[in-house]
């Protein structure tokens, strides 16, 4: 994959507000794309690349919270928002629906750079992960289902013995099954399967979720 | 069983890690045992100012004292008094946003609103902490939820106990009249009052003396009938939206002027708040019970009676000086009566008698006031009229401006943010050696054109709010149509109501004041707002402003998609004090008709073919000079 140049995206309806911001950004070497409409920012192809936005709360025709629901969940492009003091409650529903965190306007420059500095090093975290993610599937595909259910079963703490009386396999069977598995996963031991494994599926639950 | 043990020590444990995760970044050698301080929150219903909330609260301090543990006790307040049930919503989140990163060990709700509150939103506010609820009425309702760790004190006012001790004490009565406040929460004490004396009904009459403006309730009390007396219950505001804090200062005024006896239910009136007594509700030892509850739940102390505290907090009391007043003999006090008052200096003793006369000067002052604008001539006498009623429009506009807040804070935040981050971008970009980037024309530009737009929205609010000597002058209604929609753009924008404005070109001026005319428009236009949405068809809520001239008249004419007027309702509609907003003052539409009027005009409603309501307002346009 290309690897894009962080992007530091802004959608406001204001265009003073959006040119300020841009400004600030700039003056610290960020790359920014404006956009003083919700639409030509839904409009743009996708960034795949690091990146965050930073989305105003209120505009007149998508609300702030409707783009983000738009644009769903998406790890790799946290969401700031910016909303006026009064619209506390609109922030919280923000965070609620996985807002990386809200700025009230209006914004010192210092908090600005920070919390974008932070919503990219995320960013680049996520899609590091991701990449990670797709790796792991990637070499879990080249198993067989034999080999597939033998994985399963080592990770659930079951020895040799126990797994061919399972699968109604011969030990010796389930040792070869067992090799190939190792061998295709790139690991050398159960503690190396264990993690790879749990880091899969911990990845592919919940990316982002809250703890309650 | 343990479960809820496990869970305790879990949490008591999740605690002790977080005070001394927390504690090792300022003392890093003290044991976490020794300095684990329990965090208390105390949910209170108005400012902590009142004397009841300032004993509550002191009650609570000193029953936590007398622990071995350390507390940290906070407040926060819900300001029942001013705020309606659905603000808290906003006040919730915005309490999940303030105690984010703080950990509170135990909340302390006090009273129905605050309590209600808790059970509703701790939760979510505050992850795990126990509760201890001080509920009035607590009895035979459990819609509160009593969560893993709630301990709930039940506050219980004795109206019946006061009124029968009243009633043996001033035998010829045969009325008790309920004086209360105009709040919801006033409200509810005087229903809670009528239905606790219910069984009086025999013997007496009960009436209620409430709803009215201080003033008027004043002129009452100077008259009550001779066979009466007053159970005072409450008064946090009264019907003009007037707050008084503390309550007894109300009071106090009444029973001062008063014909006949102030009885009453809370013990810091006794004594000061010129009331004879009753079976009084000790708010120090109330909050008392509260803290050995929080003690309770926190594993502390053994709990009193399981997980509520059904043991009283009154007790009676009297006013020594009021029961010379009335010529009520002491004998006749319940038993364990407890009397304050006993000295008295020359002031005391004259105290009354100096009021009386201090009141029945101001009283005749009045009536020579009112006989000289009789006898004046009538010009004179409207001039008055219309003077208060600038002053009513004055506050309708103040009320309104609360509305208004949330558009402007928007409008205002976002040039500030220009300028601030134009500013800021711009003293990054300057070099060392003090020149400026090429760029810098344009956010200078910039900084000076967002200043200007602030400088406009706040001469829009200035506007509004200014009082200023009701004055005639050609009025364009145009220019305050625009003005007052453009004032609620962001709001109607925020509420998803859609808003058409059209305006009929060069409108001849009408004849008036400014203001008092923009004030129209805007009550006009807001309840429109709020009735946009109730059309049930579930289509976009839409309203429409328009302007036109008809004939010698400029009519001006605001529409909305709600789901109109009902007959029973639109008979009342102008009338002072009638609301269907839950929290209305009622006096927008009566506000508006009386300035329409005064400017020689009429204001129609109807309810369109279409669905929705139309208000019209038709003005004479003025004289071409």
């Amino acid at each position: 994959m290309a690897t894009a140049t962080p992007t530091v995206f802004i959608v406001d309806d204001d265009e003073a507000v959006v040119r300020a911001l841009t400004r600030v950004l700039r003056s610290a070497d960020f790359v920014v794309e404006p956009y003083s409409s919700p639409r030509a920012f839904l409009a743009r192809a996708q960034h795949d690349g690091p990146g965050c936005l930073l989305l105003d709360q209120r505009m007149p025709d998508i609300t702030g919270l409707d783009l983000q629901r738009q644009l769903g969940p998406n790890p790799s492009l946290p969401v700031v928002f910016m909303s006026a003091y009064g619209d506390v409650g609109t922030s919280v529903q923000a965070m609620k629906a996985g807002a990386m965190d809200f700025l009230v306007k209006p914004v010192a420059a210092d908090q600005l750079l920070d919390v974008v500095t932070r919503a990219l090093v995320r960013s680049e975290q996520a899609l590091v992960e991701r990449q990670e993610r797709a790796e792991i599937a990637s070499r879990l595909e080249r198993l067989t289902p034999r080999e597939r259910q033998v994985c399963d079963l080592v990770v659930a703490g079951l020895l040799n013995k126990q797994i061919a009386a399972e699968l109604d396999l011969s030990e010796k069977t389930v040792k070869i099954h067992r090799g190939h598995m190792m061998h295709k996963l790139g690991v050398g031991s159960v503690a190396e399967l264990t993690r790879l494994i749990g880091r899969h599926t911990l990845a592919t639950s919940h990316p982002d979720s809250p703890t309650d | 069983m343990d479960v809820a043990s496990t869970e305790q020590r879990l949490i008591r444990t999740v605690a002790a890690l977080a005070v001394s995760g927390w504690t090792a970044i300022g003392t890093p050698a003290r044991a976490a045992e020794e300095v684990q301080k329990f965090e208390v929150l105390l949910l209170l219903p108005d400012q902590p100012i009142t004397p009841a909330i300032q004993d509550l609260v002191e009650g609570v301090r000193s029953s936590l004292a007398g622990s071995a543990r350390a507390f940290s006790i906070s407040t926060q307040h819900l300001d029942v008094t001013r705020f309606a049930e659905q603000d808290y919503e906003q006040f919730a989140d915005w309490l999940a946003m303030r105690y984010v990163n703080r950990r509170i060990d135990v909340v302390v709700a006090v009273g129905r609103a605050a309590s209600d509150f808790a059970s509703r939103h701790a939760s979510g506010v505050w992850p795990a902490p126990a509760a201890v609820l001080l509920v009035e009425d607590f009895f035979g309702e459990s819609n509160l939820s009593t969560r893993r760790r709630t301990a709930i004190v039940p506050m219980r006012f004795d109206f019946l106990q006061t009124a029968e001790a009243a009633l043996s004490l001033v035998p010829e009565t045969r009325q008790i009249i309920l004086l209360g406040g105009a709040t919801p929460n006033d409200q509810r004490y005087l229903r809670q009052a009528r239905a606790a004396l219910a069984p009086l009904g025999k013997r007496v009459t009960i009436t209620e003396l409430s709803g009215l403006s201080f003033e008027k309730i004043l002129v009452h009390a100077r008259q009550l009938p001779a066979d009466s007396l007053v159970l005072a219950l409450t008064f946090f505001a009264d019907g003009s939206g007037q707050t008084f804090i503390p309550q007894r200062n109300a009071i106090a005024q009444l029973a001062a002027v008063a014909n006949r006896p102030f009885f009453a239910i809370h013990d810091n009136w006794v004594g000061s708040a010129g009331v004879v007594g009753g079976r009084v509700f000790n708010y120090k030892a109330l909050g008392q019970r509260g803290g050995n509850q929080v003690l309770a739940v926190l594993g502390l102390r053994e709990p009193g009676t399981g997980s509520t505290d059904f043991t009283s907090h009154s007790s009676w009391l009297f006013d020594w000086q009021q029961l010379r007043r009335w010529n009520i003999s002491e004998r006749s006090l319940p038993a364990g009566s407890v009397v304050l008052n006993r000295e008295s200096s020359a002031w005391q003793r004259h105290r009354w008698a100096m009021l009386g006369i201090a009141g029945a000067l101001s009283f005749q002052m009045l009536i020579i006031g009112a006989l000289l604008v009789q006898r004046d001539a009538r010009k004179k006498a409207e001039m008055r009229v219309q003077q208060q009623l600038h002053e009513l429009a004055h506050l309708n506009v103040r009320a309104a401006a609360g509305e208004v807040f949330a558009s402007v804070a928007h409008e205002l935040s976002q040039p500030l943010s220009a300028v601030l981050g134009n500013t800021q971008a711009l003293q990054r970009q300057v070099s060392p050696d003090g020149s400026f980037p090429p760029e810098a024309t344009e956010i200078l530009d910039d900084i000076a054109s967002e200043s200007l737009r602030m400088s406009a929205v706040v001469h829009r609010m200035h506007r509004l709010l200014r009082k200023e000597p009701f004055e005639w002058s050609p009025v364009d209604v145009n220019a305050i149509t625009a003005s007052t929609t453009d004032l609620v753009r962001n709001r109607a924008t925020l509420n998803n109501v859609m808003m058409s404005v059209e305006l009929e070109p060069d409108l001849p001026p009408v004849s008036g004041d400014h203001l008092e005319l923009q004030q129209v428009v805007l009550n006009l236009v807001l309840n429109a707002m709020d009735a946009a949405h109730q059309n049930g068809s579930g289509s976009r809520a839409s309203i429409g402003v328009t302007t036109e001239r008809s004939g010698d008249n400029i009519q001006l004419s605001v529409r909305d998609s709600g789901a109109g007027i009902s007959a029973e309702v639109e008979e009342r509609l102008f009338e002072p004090f009638f609301t269907t907003k839950k929290n209305g003052l009622g006096m927008g539409l009566s506000i508006s008709r009386s300035i329409i009027e005064l400017h020689g005009g009429r204001i129609v409603v109807h309810n369109l073919p279409e669905g929705g309501a139309e208000f019209r307002v038709t003005l004479p346009a003025a004289k071409a000079a």
